[in-house]
């Protein structure tokens, strides 16, 4: 090996120097996109652990506030048999287990209605659910106050009504004032 | 130094400083659930086999006034308790407020049942027959329901 030879090497060492360097600016710029990425992403978990928090602290109490949207809510919701009294013809027409069923079937709408309003998610989780369903009991039974009221004064229930009758129109109305109160608690929101 | 009761809600994991133990108003757990439901069946049977005609030969307005006032009374006793340990009106009536809706939601759930199941009341009875049947079971119920679900909590500690 004489001098062309290590004349040679000098040149391929040179060549791999420099390619080194590219190599070293371009992990650089990596790191500093890692860096960027990792302070984003540090952000925007912080920030979700933040709403599931305040989600949390939210339903665990049913405050004054709350009960007063509700009841507001369903009476808002409930001027519609006030005004409108064609549903009161046909609704001795439906058969009373499909009547539940029906009713049932909003409630569930209104449950997961209550777990988006708190979670901006429609996925359910198990801890969240045990809250969400003890909510769920209070704003059943401040609906059925207001609807109860409701449907006395409409004469829709009267001491001479038979137990069926009354709790058909109750299953009735209970729907629609859960859902004036599940639409109203998502305007303080 | 003053000493306060700690006490832990182990679902939510608050921790609440009273100035005694009032963890029987506090919290309702299945215990408490199956107590209530017992007491209340037992005080709809007690109902049907002594006191339903006498509750029956009772006007209207007497038993309303008896079933609101027994429940407001109930309400402001346990309010008070509340307020003495947490020291705040608010906060004290809404622990009363809340386990009082649980505990009367089983006695409904349990007489209601037992007075279908008994054939006292059927979906074709007529609304005034059924508020006045239900009002007085309550009531009933209410002197088994409390002692054994409230008062055992208190004695044996949550």
């Amino acid at each position: 090996m004489g001098r062309e030879g290590s004349r040679q090497l000098i040149s391929e060492l040179k060549d791999i120097k420099s390619r080194e360097k590219v190599i070293k600016k371009e992990l650089d710029e990596i790191k500093v996109k890692e860096e960027v990425l990792l302070t984003k992403l540090n952000k925007d978990l912080g920030q979700a652990e933040l709403k599931s928090r305040q989600s949390y602290l939210q339903v665990m109490h049913f405050t004054f506030n709350d009960f007063a949207q509700a009841t507001i809510g369903s009476c808002v919701f409930s001027f519609a048999p006030f005004l409108d009294t064609d549903p009161w013809t046909y609704l001795p027409e439906i058969n009373t287990a499909f009547l539940f069923f029906i009713h049932m079937f909003f409630v569930l709408c209104v449950f997961v209605a209550l777990n988006y309003r708190f979670r901006d998610k429609f996925t359910l989780d198990f801890w969240f659910l045990r809250l969400l369903a003890k909510r769920m009991f209070y704003l059943y039974f401040s609906v059925m106050m207001v609807m109860l009221l409701v449907i006395v004064l409409i004469h829709r229930i009267t001491y001479a009504t038979t137990l069926l009758d009354a709790a058909r129109n109750l299953l009735a109305m209970q729907v629609v004032g859960l859902f004036g109160a599940i639409t109203f608690s998502f305007l303080r929101k | 130094m003053k000493e306060y009761h700690v006490s832990h809600n182990k679902m939510t994991g608050e921790v609440f400083y009273d100035r005694f133990n009032i963890d029987f108003l506090r919290y309702f757990g299945v215990s408490s659930a199956i107590r209530a439901l017992a007491g209340s069946l037992v005080g709809t049977i007690v109902y049907i086999k002594y006191f339903a005609g006498f509750f029956y030969s009772l006007d209207m307005s007497t038993l309303y006034l008896l079933f609101l006032g027994g429940g407001f009374f109930w309400f402001i006793l346990t309010a008070a308790i509340a307020y003495v340990a947490v020291g705040s009106f608010e906060k004290g009536s809404r622990i009363a407020g809340r386990r009082g809706l649980f505990t009367f939601s089983m006695m409904l759930i349990g007489g209601i049942t037992l007075l279908f199941i008994s054939g006292i009341i059927t979906m074709d009875v007529p609304v005034y027959y059924f508020v006045k049947t239900i009002m007085g079971a309550v009531i009933v119920m209410s002197f088994l329901t409390v002692p054994l679900d409230y008062g055992y909590d208190y004695f044996k500690g949550r």
